[in-house]
């Protein structure tokens, strides 16, 4: 694999693409859109993550016990750690 | 180490009725936007499968005709061809390493972020790998892509068997004429099923 060259593609690409070039693209897959009213961005860089952690850290201790397995209900650690991350950057 | 060729083996399971067409056309691209990733002709290849990955391709193609509604296999043989691909490393997406991992999760999140920016989202579903893959692809040039994949196999699926954690890796290949020569192509198992 050729890392470099396809890195240089990938911003070259984004350094010259609109984002309505993307929208469009998308919904020749049959996507629709809607407007937002609000921005949001996903976290990117250490800082935002170790904020969300530490939030995870906090809140992860009772949460637990809401979580507590018994015979009826299954623990689903993917969905708890979805929720909790969810929570922490409400 | 960047190589700038390479070849690689791979195998492909499918019906009998497909064989001569492929010997004599050469592959057809799956066209499914709901395939793991993305279009084109799909190989198992040597990677982290506990199996041979022919072994992997004979079970895929037996799998695929069972029809669950009526409990029953639609087809009485399946068989595994095998080819070689040339793989251009310039056009070559290896998500089995971890830096062509980060290259596609970095095109996706720039992708989402570019589109978040215009103030729209998604009204309907969510966004799909193989769409982010398709769109990737087109944009970059690439027509070679290999991943380790979770597939869930019959033995999974009688053993209600979820999991997140690759069992096959797969090569994932667009243009196959350009890359496939047919004289590599060959028929390597028939099996019967019933």
């Amino acid at each position: 694999m050729n890392h470099e060259l396809l890195k240089q593609k990938m911003d070259k690409f984004f350094n010259e693409t609109s984002s309505e070039y993307l929208v469009s693209r998308f919904e020749n897959l049959g996507y629709s859109f809607i407007e937002i009213n609000y921005h949001y961005d996903v976290a990117e860089t250490n800082e935002d993550i170790e904020i969300i952690n530490a939030h995870c850290e906090e809140k992860s201790s009772w949460l637990s016990n809401l979580f507590r397995p018994n015979k009826n209900k299954k623990l689903n650690l993917d969905k708890f750690e979805v929720f909790l991350c969810k929570l922490a950057v409400c | 180490m960047y190589i700038p060729k390479q070849k690689i083996t791979g195998f492909h399971g499918t019906y009998p009725e497909n064989i001569d067409s492929i010997l004599a056309n050469n592959f057809y691209e799956s066209q499914n936007h709901d395939m793991w990733i993305g279009d084109g002709v799909y190989f198992f290849v040597d990677g982290i499968g506990a199996l041979e990955p022919s072994l992997y391709a004979k079970q895929y193609a037996i799998d695929s005709c069972y029809d669950k509604d009526g409990k029953t296999y639609f087809k009485d043989e399946v068989c595994v061809l095998e080819a070689v691909i040339k793989i251009n490393n310039d056009r070559y997406l290896d998500l089995t390493e971890i830096i062509g991992s980060q290259l596609f999760n970095t095109f996706r999140k720039r992708t989402i972020s570019k589109i978040e920016q215009s103030g729209k989202r998604p009204i309907s579903g969510e966004y799909n790998d193989a769409d982010v893959f398709k769109i990737m692809r087109e944009e970059l040039g690439i027509e070679f892509v290999k991943s380790n994949v979770y597939i869930k196999f019959a033995v999974q699926r009688i053993a209600r068997f979820e999991s997140r954690i690759p069992n096959v890796t797969i090569l994932v290949v667009n243009n196959p004429i350009k890359h496939i020569q047919k004289p590599t192509i060959k028929v390597v198992q028939k099996v019967k099923i019933k």
